[in-house]
């Protein structure tokens, strides 16, 4: 089944002076249950391709369908709730909240859902992702107060609590050790084998042994 | 739910939100010092046009320096002065009188001499009113609001006009009785009398009134001059005068910029602290709306309480002062407060609309 298809999408960044225009014409498609490597140099429009695929941001031109339905068509403010309950996303730096403790940190995704939940369900669903990605006894602590490895499990969580069939990670292992890294690659691998659908941008070649699929961004601007 | 999603923010934030939580108190504070003062202004005026009828002004001189009085009688009113009112404010709205203490006083009444118009504009008043008014016991500001023809009199007292003859036909059996006399010349040769200067029938707008005292000032140096409107009423002296009005406009302008500049920094701080939490927050699929409450919650919690601590200061402070206006202050520096509040929140509220959410970190 399809999840994302993209069709014929072009992202030119206006500036004052400058225009940017990072891809042209692309065309591809995102099944369900895809672990895909998003591969290319610097500059390459990698996170530009990842946001688009998130609703972060909109192609300048083309058409994204998001489970058969055009982007095009809904309206700005429904971005945000699709984003809270099928996208979870995970970063390079982590990007916690460090006023907030691990286990508040996790329940943002919860609070900000339309589908509001009670109070001791948020407490359980939160300590099911805590418990799955073993982070369960840090819950009190502040993000500061933990390891990169450790901090990049958090982000994971916070990702997974409100169930989403998309998790888009921008270079997840970029700031953490080999060892570190290698988990986190692990833990993503389980979540796909879970049906979860993974897009993953990377520079390192390591992570090409547990993606099943690979875009180049290299090919894919050849194509145009 | 939100609520206590940003009660961490601000308990991290200590020393941010002291700083922020002391602006507003003082904030609030000068704005219930100025919205008092305005107000007080504002009522002081709506109770004089009542009492003495709008755009009626009196200019009084004041003698600079205490050292000056030598027993020398000295002009408060040169003829350059008379010239420069006159060019500034037509001659049809300027008039003035005088009280004559020493001419008959021995005899037991003084005279009140008014100048031609005003006198004609009286005796109208006066004869409308049918009876004519003898008065006693006369206080200088009670003779201005006569003057400036509004009837502030006690049902027993009576104000007589008169011309020479009567009052010699009069004066035995009169006792502190004033007289009012029509003249016709400005009493130049008599340097002991005391004028009094009105304009009349003439908003504050249509002349220039700094202009003016800088004038006056400027040609008789010994004399501080003063635009004003003065009414005795029973309980208090009011004096509403506009060197007064256009100090507390500066006052207020000053606050105002003081409030701006605190505000401004808060924004500032603010805006540099959350646009990283914000763009996750949407990244996480804040609506916007979630937005506006978070933002309007977390300044609520720091307004809100700074607000509450100024009216405090403001109500020990100010209740004696300005009883009178206390209840409409405190309305319009609750309107003032949610205006700010919402004015703190619309800027980051804007920002969030119009974050672009690509970030290369
Ligand atoms: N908001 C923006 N405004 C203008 N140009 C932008 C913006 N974001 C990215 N670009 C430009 O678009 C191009 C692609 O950027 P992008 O961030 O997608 O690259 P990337 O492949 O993720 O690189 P990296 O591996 O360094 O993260 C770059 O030339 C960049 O300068
Ligand atoms: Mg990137």
């Amino acid at each position: 089944m399809c999840l994302i298809e993209l069709v014929n999408i072009t992202k030119v960044y206006r500036g004052k002076n400058v225009e940017t225009k990072v891809f042209e014409g692309i065309s591809f498609e995102i099944h369900v249950g895809d672990y895909i490597g998003l591969y290319g140099r610097s500059g390459s429009g990698k996170s530009t391709l990842l946001h688009i695929l998130g609703l972060l941001d909109r192609p300048s031109s083309g058409t994204v369908k998001f489970k058969g339905t055009d982007i095009g068509q809904i309206k700005a403010h429904q971005f945000s709730q699709i984003r809270n309950e099928h996208i979870g996303f995970v970063f390079q730096d982590f990007r916690l909240i460090d006023e907030l403790t691990i286990f508040e940190n996790v329940e943002i995704p919860l609070i900000l859902s339309k589908q509001k939940c009670s109070k001791a369900v948020r407490e359980q669903k939160v300590m099911a992702v805590l418990s799955k990605l073993d982070i369960q006894d840090k819950r009190n602590s502040y993000p500061q107060e933990l390891s990169g490895g450790q901090k990049q499990r958090v982000a994971i969580a916070r990702a997974l609590v409100n169930e989403p069939s998309l998790i888009l990670a921008d270079e997840p292992t970029g700031n953490l050790d080999e060892q570190a890294a290698r988990n986190t690659m692990q833990i993503l691998s389980e979540l796909n084998k879970e049906g979860t659908t993974i897009i993953i941008v990377t520079h390192d070649p390591e992570v090409k042994k547990y993606t099943d699929k690979v875009i180049d961004m290299r090919e894919i601007v050849a194509q145009m | 739910m939100l609520v206590h999603f940003t009660i961490p923010f601000l308990k991290k934030n200590k020393t941010n939100v002291m700083i922020a939580l002391i602006q507003f108190v003082i904030i609030f504070v000068i704005l219930q010092y100025v919205s008092a003062l305005l107000l007080d202004q504002y009522s002081k005026r709506n109770e004089l046009d009542q009492g003495i009828g709008a755009n009626t002004w009196t200019i009084e001189a004041a003698i600079k320096n205490i050292k000056d009085i030598d027993g020398e009688g000295h002009l408060t009113w040169l003829n350059t002065q008379i010239d420069a009112l006159n060019k500034q404010v037509s001659p049809q709205h300027v008039s003035y009188s005088y009280i004559d203490y020493n001419q008959r006083s021995n005899q037991g009444y003084s005279v009140l001499y008014v100048e031609k118009k005003l006198y004609d504009r009286l005796a109208e008043r006066l004869r409308l009113d049918q009876a004519p008014y003898l008065y006693t016991n006369i206080s200088n500001e009670k003779i201005q609001s006569i003057h400036i023809g509004k009837n502030d009199f006690k049902a027993d007292q009576r104000f007589l006009m008169a011309d020479t003859e009567l009052i010699d036909s009069l004066t035995n059996g009169m006792l502190q009785n004033y007289i009012l006399l029509p003249t016709d010349g400005f009493p130049y040769d008599n340097l002991s009398v005391q004028i009094n200067m009105f304009i009349y029938d003439l908003d504050s707008q249509a002349f220039d009134s700094a202009q003016l005292l800088h004038q006056l000032n400027s040609l008789n140096p010994r004399y501080e001059y003063s635009i004003s409107q003065t009414i005795d009423s029973s309980t208090s002296l009011l004096n509403y005068s506009i060197n007064d009005f256009l100090s507390y406009i500066f006052i207020a302008i000053m606050a105002l910029c003081l409030i701006m500049i605190g505000f401004i920094g808060f924004l500032l701080v603010q805006f540099y602290e959350e646009k990283r939490n914000v763009q996750l927050l949407r990244i996480m699929g804040a609506s916007t709306i979630q937005m506006f409450a978070l933002f309007f919650i977390r300044n609520s919690l720091i307004v809100l309480p700074a607000f509450t601590v100024a009216s405090l200061i403001g109500y020990l402070s100010l209740r004696t002062q300005y009883a009178d206006v206390w209840i409409a202050m405190f309305s319009w520096n609750v309107v003032g407060m949610i205006g700010l509040l919402l004015l703190a929140t619309l800027p980051s509220f804007i920002k969030t609309i119009q974050l672009n959410l690509i970030d290369n970190h």
